[in-house]
């Protein structure tokens, strides 16, 4: 129980980093937080009190869940990739704007 | 059925690899190929009822499993019919651009996958993928306003999928299944509640509903037109499918007064933030908003609802990448984009603007065309509630009025001599106008002679659209024209990204309240 309530702690921390934060960076960090807290969440409601390796399980109930562990690992690889996009994207908006501040970077003038 | 997930994905891993015009070209074999495949699976859907699958012989609980009913092979016809569509366009612009193919062609695929798979978690996987894709298609420019756009694209739709997650999650801990048949399963207490609020929540940031809309105009406007075209007929219904996967296994009435509420606004505020609009591309931005609404109200309600509002989606699909592709040969020849630097279209492009007509009545629903016949279903649904009668006559009548606005790029003239079109160009809209004209009529007939629905054109629906043209006509040259105030005002308005993510929590925890 202990690591949900740090789990929701640290979502709410994520929630308030990207309703503050100004900078493309600083949104990213947030958006990844919220990630992890989902990610310990998950790992902590599969293997509640039912700890033991599959293969070796002794006993049926006692064994951890597996599937939400796969699936966990594909979301963290999904996450991973969409921080190298937005990183990659956020250089050239560097390059372009020479800010990475959301308000200074302006919209285009009407054509 | 899984074939047609894996084909176009090793067709864009060839184009990559060999990078030679010529695959380019001969890559659309492929998508013909496709389209063949898919006709097979309609009749055998047509014939057998719906086609299931599960990956590797597991069961249905941990396996991953994929259905294809007669819904999803709807879309999945539209799909490949808009991509071929959207190929041939933009053979004239990036004919030797492998990359540009590369992520055309890879993210068809994934958009297949999503229409066919049955699992929440997977669909998780296909939609981040389609975000993927189409941030760096949206980003393709490669200038900085395409690129601030495509940022915000990216994480705002990225944070709305962390609520999808925590949605499936809390899901998956009360039936112990990600298919999405466990939702039968289950009685739907508070938490189940709850989860199914945060994946609609979600589906609610991918198809830009009312609160969380501000990301299309701006990915919208900033894509290349064959990217828009494909952004707003097929990429902006992902939230749409979601509903869509949903509501086969779980009782509507959790959602629908919610979802209906949602969808006026979201009808409503588009329209108005259209007509105020004077780049060409963001009017049409915005009607996709509006549109998204319209689908919105049909589906989330009861069966027959449903059919006009699925209709709307397929209808939408089609007239709103024909918009966006004509307006892009327009803004192609003239290089402007304001709606009001732009003359004479009817005189130097007679084809093109034939198209647009053809376009702007179907959008706006006269009488024969395809959405004439699904606002008529929704129109009839609700004939006797006062409310949404009303409701559904200020949506055509603000439809009306904002392409009233964008019409007078057709007269004037223009002084510029190199304005001419060709026939190399213009053959992918031709098709897809013709496809788009005759949709109205192919639908009446279906839904007369399959559906027992029948819809009949009276002298009535003429003399309204008559009302509607006058009233908007009055209302173009008394407010619009003259450019009020209160336009100005409401075209200024930009949401930052701070503000755009105060909204989208609002929008989650009043999701969780009021389902």
């Amino acid at each position: 129980m202990i690591s949900v309530i740090l789990a929701l702690g640290i979502f709410i921390i994520g929630i308030y980093g990207v309703l503050i934060s100004k900078d493309i960076i600083k949104s990213l960090i947030s958006f990844n937080i919220m990630q992890a807290s989902l990610i310990m969440v998950y790992m902590d409601f599969s293997s509640l009190d039912k700890n033991q390796v599959p293969i070796y399980a002794e006993e049926m109930h006692k064994m951890a869940d597996p599937l939400p562990q796969a699936m966990m690992l594909t979301s963290i690889v999904i996450s991973a990739s969409i921080t190298a996009l937005v990183l990659m994207m956020s250089i050239k908006v560097f390059h372009y704007f020479g800010t990475l501040e959301w308000e200074k970077i302006i919209e285009r003038e009407e054509l | 059925m899984i074939n047609l997930i894996f084909i176009p994905i090793i067709t864009a891993i060839f184009i990559y690899l060999i990078k030679k015009e010529k695959v380019i070209k001969y890559s659309l074999i492929i998508n013909f190929i496709e389209i063949l495949m898919i006709l097979n699976l309609i009749k055998n859907v047509m014939e057998n009822g719906s086609i299931k699958i599960i990956i590797g012989n597991f069961n249905e609980i941990i396996g991953i499993s994929m259905e294809l009913d007669l819904i999803g092979s709807i879309l999945l016809l539209t799909t490949a019919f808009l991509w071929i569509v959207v190929t041939l366009y933009s053979f004239e612009k990036h004919s030797k651009d492998y990359k540009f193919y590369f992520f055309l062609h890879f993210l068809r695929g994934t958009f297949y996958g999503l229409i066919l798979s049955n699992d929440l978690f997977n669909m998780f996987i296909f939609i981040e993928i389609i975000s993927l894709i189409s941030a760096i298609l949206i980003i393709y420019k490669r200038d900085g306003y395409s690129l601030r756009a495509g940022v915000y694209y990216l994480l705002f739709n990225s944070i709305g999928m962390i609520f999808y997650l925590l949605g499936i999650v809390i899901i998956y801990i009360n039936t112990g299944t990600m298919n999405i048949e466990g939702l039968m399963t289950v009685s739907l207490n508070g938490t189940m509640k709850m989860g199914i609020a945060l994946v609609i929540a979600s589906a609610g940031v991918k198809s830009a509903f009312f609160p969380v809309y501000n990301w299309l105009p701006k990915a919208h406007t900033a894509a290349p037109s064959a990217i828009s075209a494909l952004l707003s007929g097929i990429l902006v219904k992902t939230g749409f499918i979601i509903v869509i996967k949903i509501a086969r296994y779980i009782d509507y009435n959790i959602y629908f007064e919610f979802l209906t509420v949602v969808g006026v606004f979201t009808a409503i505020l588009g329209f108005i933030f259209a007509m105020s609009q004077k780049d060409v591309k963001s009017i049409l931005a915005f009607h996709t908003v509006s549109q998204s609404g319209i689908i919105l109200i049909g589906l989330a309600g009861v069966k027959t609802l449903q059919i006009g509002g699925f209709l709307h989606l397929i209808n939408h699909a089609l007239f709103k990448s024909l918009l966006f592709l004509t307006v892009g040969l327009i803004i192609r020849k003239y290089n402007i984009r304001r709606v009001d630097k732009i003359r004479g279209v009817f005189k130097r492009l007679p084809v093109i603007s034939v198209f647009v007509i053809i376009g702007m009545l179907s959008i706006t629903g006269f009488p024969f065309t395809s959405g004439f016949v699904s606002k008529v279903i929704i129109k009839n649904y609700y004939h006797s509630s006062v409310l949404m009668t009303f409701v559904m006559h200020i949506l055509n009548l603000g439809t009306i009025i904002s392409f009233m606005k964008m019409s007078q790029i057709f007269f004037g003239s223009t002084h510029n001599k190199e304005i001419k079109e060709s026939f190399r160009e213009n053959i992918s809209v031709i098709i897809l106008g013709v496809i788009t004209l005759i949709m109205g009529i192919f639908e009446m007939y279906t839904l007369s002679n399959y559906f027992d629905m029948s819809i009949y054109v009276k002298l009535k629906d003429f003399v309204v659209y008559g009302i509607y043209l006058i009233i908007s006509y009055g209302f173009y040259t008394n407010f619009l024209k003259k450019e009020a105030k209160i336009f100005y005002t409401i075209r200024h308005t930009h949401l930052n990204f701070r503000n755009a993510n105060v909204l989208l929590l609002t929008f989650v925890v009043l999701s969780i309240i009021f389902i």
